[in-house]
């Protein structure tokens, strides 16, 4: 894991872009914004996250190392306990379906775990 | 952290304008630039900025430029200052010699701090837009220099592989 929570400033840095023209980029009005999601004071958006995969052609994970660890461990959690419930349930075609769906995504979520600690 | 080649390092260069600073994740540059603090009570409003970076990155190695070859009174004083700042347990601060710098880049011909920025900016891309013009004689020195003073410093602790500073 990342000893940082995130890596805007340092790729709106290497891309020579000043606070006010990412903020331009990311839709906002003022530089200010970029300032306190560089220093994680406010949450990101579904779009200035989106912005910021294409115009720096980065990984979100990579990227947002902290906020991104801590969307995979609330959705674990999440997985599980439905992972639980169902199994619980009685076995039907539907059940063991989503069983399977379920499976895959907490393998995606140890892979992508795996990928940040060798980031 | 998982290990040293994850450590968080700190370089700070200050001089007459303020001071440079440099931040590497490993050997990455995560943030860099140069503080101006102009007027009275310079000193003071470079501790708390510098404080400020500290608190941020919360680094495992800072930097400094050697106290005993700063040209003037106060710029000694603020690396003093800076050495005695409050740190988490563990924090290495260690002063970079002019000596140790020469060293690191004693493949350059002639390592003159211009040099020693173009040799930075060939080796990390990204600042090639920042190295300053050569300096005419009858020229101010350029703002941009202590930002690859204080890159010169951090370069010199990653080129040493850890080794020499830390024993």
């Amino acid at each position: 894991m990342s000893a940082l929570g995130n890596y805007l400033r340092a790729r709106r840095k290497q891309s020579q872009l000043s606070q006010k023209e990412l903020a331009f980029l990311l839709g906002y009005k003022n530089e200010s914004v970029v300032s306190r999601l560089e220093r994680q004071e406010r949450p990101l958006t579904f779009g200035a996250l989106r912005a910021c995969n294409m115009i720096f052609g980065a990984d979100i994970g990579e990227m947002f190392p902290a906020l991104s660890k801590e969307a995979d461990d609330s959705l674990l959690q999440r997985i599980r306990a439905l992972y639980a419930n169902l199994q619980a349930s009685g076995p039907s075609k539907r059940t063991e379906a989503k069983l399977r769906l379920l499976h895959a995504a907490m393998g995606r979520l140890a892979e992508g775990e795996v990928e940040h600690e060798i980031v | 952290m998982s290990g040293r080649h994850r450590d968080i390092v700190i370089a700070i260069f200050p001089n007459t304008r303020g001071f440079g600073y440099a931040v590497f994740e490993g050997v990455l540059p995560i943030d860099w630039g140069m503080s101006d603090v102009p007027g009275v009570g310079r000193n003071e409003t470079c501790i708390r900025r510098i404080a400020a970076l500290i608190n941020r990155y919360k680094p495992d190695v800072l930097l400094l430029r050697d106290a005993a070859e700063a040209r003037g009174q106060r710029v000694a004083d603020l690396i003093r200052a800076t050495a005695d700042l409050p740190m988490a347990p563990g924090v290495i601060c260690i002063q970079v010699s002019r000596a140790q710098v020469k060293e690191a880049f004693r493949y350059l011909t002639r390592p003159t701090r211009h040099a020693i920025a173009r040799a930075i900016a060939e080796q990390i891309p990204f600042f090639e837009p920042l190295v300053p013009p050569v300096r005419k004689i009858w020229n101010s020195e350029d703002r941009r220099m202590g930002l690859f003073d204080a890159l010169a410093l951090a370069l010199t602790y990653l080129d040493d592989g850890f080794g020499a500073f830390t024993g």
